[in-house]
């Protein structure tokens, strides 16, 4: 209990909870613009903890990525551009519903779910931290291997166009990864003797050209007048949830159960976590065919799902110290700057500074409530501002936003090379997410599946030895296999019927 | 822009395959291995070429359709075309001047003459490109200390 009011004293402190505040903002202010994503909003914030206590330090790390995952939403949902990479899975379906009218449900939604998952992943990370991140640290390169290759399956079969140009998309992705030395012998492959290539392709300023940079393009090429954008239809951010809740309980658990499990995972992290419920959704929904054209279902499990995952990842963070995502990584090193060695014994050494960490989770799912919705109606005005005017405004961002990443001109080049590829992409419905999810997981894929060969000395089977490996590879080749076959049987039946 | 049929892109996605194949030919293996740096491209290649094959047979059925690229329909129009054509020559004209001239008159030139490509009051083009030029410099240059470009002469600004 003495420990519980030590990390209560901590965490209720006038001087935290002012940082607790400032950095939420902050948070949804990177989150919400286009491109900028919540590891971008954690590394601009590390220069700033160097000055605070640990507690603190710590509290503005976790309150601000967990508002950029939230906030990535609303530019997704106002302007069709996911403001993070994790908001991409169900960026149709909420744009779609602000076209029809339906903007506050669809933020709302986002809003709420993102909180419940937040306070899911939270008290998991507080309860089942320990025997949870056991499991996971159990996985071998077999079950990384098969478990990225069931990410990138989902980025197929999820996208409203054909698997075919879905596959394309994917394809282009995982080659863009390649790019580089990020390999295992450290070979320089396709960099032409470019430093900057050689470095591998900068993923922010790519996602802000395939994103951002096309997104303008169409909007300034659009032959049909832009459609004026409905207002709302006055239920109110939060009212219409209630009704979402009741209506999607099943998926809502799901949601927070796959993103706590997905975050846990190394490497996992939200964007992955975001796609594989939304695919989870598609599939088990009783109406699939409305996912991509303004349903809430897949929003619903896929929001709730990528915040969960930002608690989710602190697990092994925390008690082995190995990071769940890049953003954990980046608190490892922070942790450390600051004395504190993550690992089981930061529980013995310093259990007060742990449950403040868990103290601090709360609150930060909690304030995303109130701040979220002032940030939801500060970005509605976003709709008047007519797109001649806004979209210059946005390039701009997009340029600052992509030199920031390096502070170099290399990457407003890149993200240049990358917004031509979108909108020619977009013109020809291949979508863009599976491309940017092949360039997140390329170099995982390669290195968890080059590790298992050397291991398995060539032989394939050897991945369905562990049990854990084959049950997810056999669900993955599942995920291939029965559309196939479900396609074959159906052709059968018109067969049989005609004749 | 042309739209290309599924008959095209699984051409395009063949021959990328193909390309991909050659281009990795010579990426050394681990050494003691069968497996490195060409293994990935390789594979990749080997998957593009499949897809290419299986998209050009399936689109064999809708042939003559398929064969024919179609433009998009911005392209006829010279306005929208000269819109993102303007889109694409601010990023340019940013990446060849911002270091000289600094972000300040780069940005407030590249916006004012985007809004007004696509046709902003006067007004509210210099009043909205002046707004967001200060607004993202002091956003970024001094919130965030991300070493925007200087110009020396407006370095009173901050």
């Amino acid at each position: 209990m003495l420990i519980f009011e030590q990390a209560a004293a901590l965490v209720f402190d006038p001087y935290v909870l002012g940082v607790i505040l400032a950095s939420a903002i902050f948070g949804m202010l990177v989150g919400a613009i286009p491109g900028l994503t919540a590891t971008m909003a954690t590394a601009l914030l590390v220069p700033m903890t160097f000055f605070m206590d640990p507690v603190p330090a710590i509290a503005a790390i976790v309150t601000a990525t967990a508002m950029a995952i939230f906030a990535g939403d609303i530019p997704a949902a106002l302007l069709r551009m996911p403001g993070t990479p994790s908001s991409a899975a169900y960026v149709d379906d909420a744009y779609k519903m602000t076209q029809s009218g339906r903007g506050d449900e669809a933020l709302g939604a986002a809003l709420v779910f993102s909180a419940i998952g937040g306070l899911f992943g939270s008290i998991v990370l507080m309860t089942l931290a320990p025997a949870l991140a056991e499991v996971a640290l159990r996985f071998s390169s077999e079950e990384y291997f098969w478990l990225v290759l069931l990410g990138l399956s989902c980025a197929v079969f999820v996208t409203p166009s054909s698997p075919t140009r879905g596959l394309i998309s994917l394809l282009f992705g995982l080659f863009v990864a390649t790019i580089g030395m990020e390999n295992p012998s450290g070979e320089p492959r396709f960099s032409f003797g470019n430093l900057e290539l050689m470095a591998g392709i900068q993923f922010i300023p790519a996602m802000i050209g395939l994103f951002a940079i096309s997104e303008i393009l169409r909007t300034v090429t659009a032959t049909i007048p832009r459609q004026k954008i409905p207002r709302s239809d006055g239920h109110g951010i939060f009212k219409t949830q209630w009704k979402n809740l009741k209506k999607y309980p099943v998926q809502t658990v799901r949601g927070n159960i796959t993103g706590t499990a997905l975050g846990i995972l190394p490497g996992a992290g939200a964007d992955i976590a975001a796609w594989i419920s939304y695919a989870i959704s598609k599939r088990f929904s009783k109406t699939p065919e409305k996912f991509g054209t303004g349903h809430v279902e897949g929003l619903v499990e896929a929001g709730a799902s990528n915040n969960s995952a930002v608690s989710g990842a602190w697990i092994p963070a925390l008690v082995f110290g190995i990071p769940g995502d890049s953003i954990t990584a980046i608190v490892i090193g922070v942790l450390y700057i600051k004395g504190i060695n993550p690992g089981p014994t930061i529980f013995i050494n310093d259990p007060q500074t742990v449950y403040a960490i868990f103290m601090v989770f709360i609150l930060a799912n909690l304030i995303m409530l109130p701040l979220g919705w002032l940030a939801i109606r500060g970005a509605r005005p976003m709709l008047s501002i007519p797109p001649s005017t806004l979209m210059p405004m946005i390039l701009i961002f997009c340029i600052v936003g992509a030199f920031a990443i390096a502070n170099s001109t290399a990457g407003i080049v890149m993200m240049l090379i990358f917004g031509i590829i979108g909108f020619f992409m977009e013109e020809n419905d291949i979508p863009i997410a599976p491309a940017i999810l092949g360039m997140v997981l390329g170099p995982m894929l390669e290195q968890n599946f080059i590790t298992s060969m050397i291991k398995a000395d060539g032989d394939i089977f050897r991945f369905f030895e562990r049990p854990i490996a084959g049950g997810l590879g056999v669900f993955t080749i599942l995920i291939w296999t029965l559309p196939l076959v479900m396609l074959l049987l159906r052709r059968r039946k018109q067969a049989r019927l005609a004749t | 822009m042309i739209k290309l049929s599924e008959l095209h892109l699984g051409i395009l996605a063949a021959l990328g395959g193909i390309v991909l194949l050659f281009a990795s030919a010579n990426f050394a293996p681990l050494p003691g291995q069968a497996y490195g740096a060409g293994t990935m491209p390789r594979l990749i290649g080997w998957c593009a070429i499949l897809l290419g094959c299986f998209m050009v047979a399936t689109s064999l059925k809708h042939l003559p359709e398929m064969a024919k690229p179609h433009l998009a329909d911005w392209v006829r129009k010279p306005r929208l075309a000269f819109a993102a054509l303007a889109c694409l020559a601010v990023i340019v004209f940013y990446i060849l001047f911002a270091e000289t001239l600094g972000f300040l008159p780069t940005s407030f030139l590249g916006l004012l003459a985007l809004m007004l490509v696509l046709r902003t009051k006067w007004p509210t083009a210099i009043l909205a490109s002046l707004a967001t030029t200060l607004a993202v410099y002091y956003a970024f240059s001094r919130l965030l200390m991300v070493p925007l470009p200087r110009t020396e002469f407006l370095s009173f600004l901050g």
